[in-house]
């Protein structure tokens, strides 16, 4: 890179009437027509060879050295060998590949290589190849990228100048250079400059290129943009209450529930450890949220984040639901999503509260024993307070379903085995002072959540009969102000 | 050596580099000294800077 930013300053050489090419040692095509450069130069055309990686090979040709890539990029080179035609300073043809023909009527010249074959396909350029081409356009051409500048010296650790600015969450973030900048911007087809939203909570604009550069900072492939992008929107809809979500004193944060095709394109886990380390899709998009919240919106620790406690889960929580069984029907179908589309959803939540039974047997034993865990979210005297997220996992999932239970049923029968009477809920009951308002006393039966405050997603390895509750915010207490959203991940 | 310029990832986007002013014409061939209240004893003092 060091050499590529040398030359930026380099004046680029004034485009001179004549012939030049773009060739390379690897490429057997640029090879094979060595003769045919020859007898170009021997014909007395004014052709200038540029050569991308080893220019001793073409000795005799008076070889440009252009392993820098700087005139192949100026000229947009794609694919070696390519002939370019240059009159008054500008290009009037170009050849690229070998088709005699097009030579001859490029060059004017009869006869070229004639003994070899009339056509043979030419190879990509270097200047295209994967990871090569941003740091071109960062090297030698206007990245278009809004974002102020951060000068860091040479001898410098970027690293560590991120932590001085303060754009980390504690853990080493990837340095935001243009170059992978423009990487991660090629994850979408969004313009840099459109705004997404207002992030809280300082109510920050946000655009397209802040979202890459948090993704950059986090870690994130650029195939993960979209599913970013939609995480981002749907934190920043209003019934999501990510402000409050962030400002709270509670656990919680956004964790974030990818379904559809994408998940699987992306390489996201939903089997072993799929609420654990060890997926980069999984790790990092949930990161490159709250780093988005952070950096953009302002939401740090200590300041607007006013967590008491915090958790783990706030550094990332992101996973996605497995739909290999064709019969269980996936978190995002079952909240209004199309079938076959990729969508997010957004929960806020806590941890992880453990659930084990490997003793049950039934759906129905299943059930109570779920309810029985169930209830203590949150507060075990507290009902219509918080929602949930059941993460069942494959085993107990299995007892469900050699029932021939289905999404519908296991959450009508978990509603109503969680349903309590309000006399051993009310504030005092049993000596606790917890508990819902003594005014609901003669109220019957109360159900721990409202109908949609309870969400099933199935993930985890295929062995061991141990689920996960995640509990959610204490703003969902207020059920019309703060709810999970879901939403469709357009590509 | 490292990467050399980075992008800011807040929603910052006025230069890092703002353009100086001219110094007022009232401060021509005057010595200008610049006071740091918050400046510990054993920093050194900056020296006097010279308008031109």
């Amino acid at each position: 890179m060091s050499d590529i930013s040398e030359s930026k300053h380099l004046a680029h050489e004034a485009m001179e009437d004549g012939y030049v090419l773009f060739v390379k040692e690897a490429c057997e095509t640029c090879a094979m027509l060595r003769p045919v450069y020859q007898q170009l130069l021997s014909a007395g055309l004014k052709l200038k060879v540029f050569v991308q990686d080893d220019p001793a090979f073409y000795e005799g040709l008076a070889p440009v050295d252009d392993t820098r890539l700087e005139s192949s990029f100026r000229h947009d080179v794609e694919t070696v060998p390519t002939l370019i035609k240059i009159e008054g300073g500008r290009e009037v043809g170009r050849e690229f590949g070998w088709q005699r023909d097009a030579w001859q009527a490029l060059t004017g010249q009869a006869d070229l290589g004639a003994s070899l074959p009339a056509w043979q396909p030419g190879c990509g350029s270097k200047s295209r190849e994967p990871g090569v081409y941003e740091h071109l356009v960062e090297a030698f051409g206007d990245t278009g990228l809004q974002a102020r500048r951060i000068e860091v010296d040479h001898w410098d650790d970027p690293v560590e100048r991120c932590y001085d600015r303060g754009w980390s969450d504690g853990l080493p973030v990837v340095p935001p250079t243009d170059a992978r900048i423009l990487r991660m911007l090629s994850g979408t087809s969004r313009r840099p400059d459109e705004i997404v939203g207002l992030v809280p909570p300082n109510l920050a604009p946000c655009s397209v290129e802040k979202v890459a550069i948090n993704a950059v900072l986090a870690g994130c492939k650029p195939e993960y943009m979209p599913v970013l992008l939609a995480a981002l929107e749907t934190a920043l809809e209003p019934v999501f209450t990510m402000h409050g979500l962030l400002c709270t004193t509670c656990f919680s944060g956004p964790i974030v529930v990818v379904n559809g095709p994408i998940a699987r394109r992306i390489g996201m886990n939903w089997g072993i450890n799929a609420l654990g380390q060890g997926n980069r899709a999984n790790a990092t998009i949930g990161r490159a949220l709250q780093l988005i919240i952070r950096n953009v919106g302002g939401g740090i620790p200590g300041e607007l984040d006013r967590s008491t406690l915090g958790g783990p889960g706030k550094y990332t929580f992101c996973f996605a639901e497995d739909e290999t069984d064709p019969s269980w029907e996936p978190l995002s179908v079952a909240r209004g999503i199309a079938p076959g589309k990729s969508a997010v959803t957004l929960f806020q939540g806590d941890g992880i509260q453990g659930f084990i039974d490997q003793r049950s047997r039934t759906p129905e034993e299943l059930t109570r024993s779920f309810a029985s865990a169930l209830v203590a979210v949150g507060h075990p005297k507290l009902a219509q307070f918080t929602n949930a997220m059941l993460v069942l996992s494959a085993e107990h999932y299995e007892i469900y379903r050699n029932a021939g239970w289905d999404r519908q049923r296991i959450t009508a029968e978990l509603h109503a085995a969680c349903v309590r009477p309000a006399e051993d809920l009310v504030q005092g009951a049993h000596g606790i002072g917890e508990g819902i308002h003594p005014s609901r006393k003669d109220e019957g039966g109360v159900p721990k959540f409202w109908d949609d405050g309870l969400l099933i997603v199935r993930a985890g390895g295929q062995a061991g009969l141990f689920s996960a509750i995640l509990c959610g915010w204490t703003g969902g207490r207020f059920r019309d102000e703060s709810q999970p959203v879901t939403r469709e991940i357009k590509e | 050596m490292y990467e050399s310029v980075l992008r800011d990832p807040t929603p910052e986007l006025a230069s890092l580099l703002r353009p100086r002013k001219a110094p007022p014409v009232s401060l021509e061939g005057k010595t200008v000294a610049l006071m740091d209240i918050a400046a510990t004893r054993n920093r050194p003092i900056p020296a006097p800077h010279r308008c031109r």
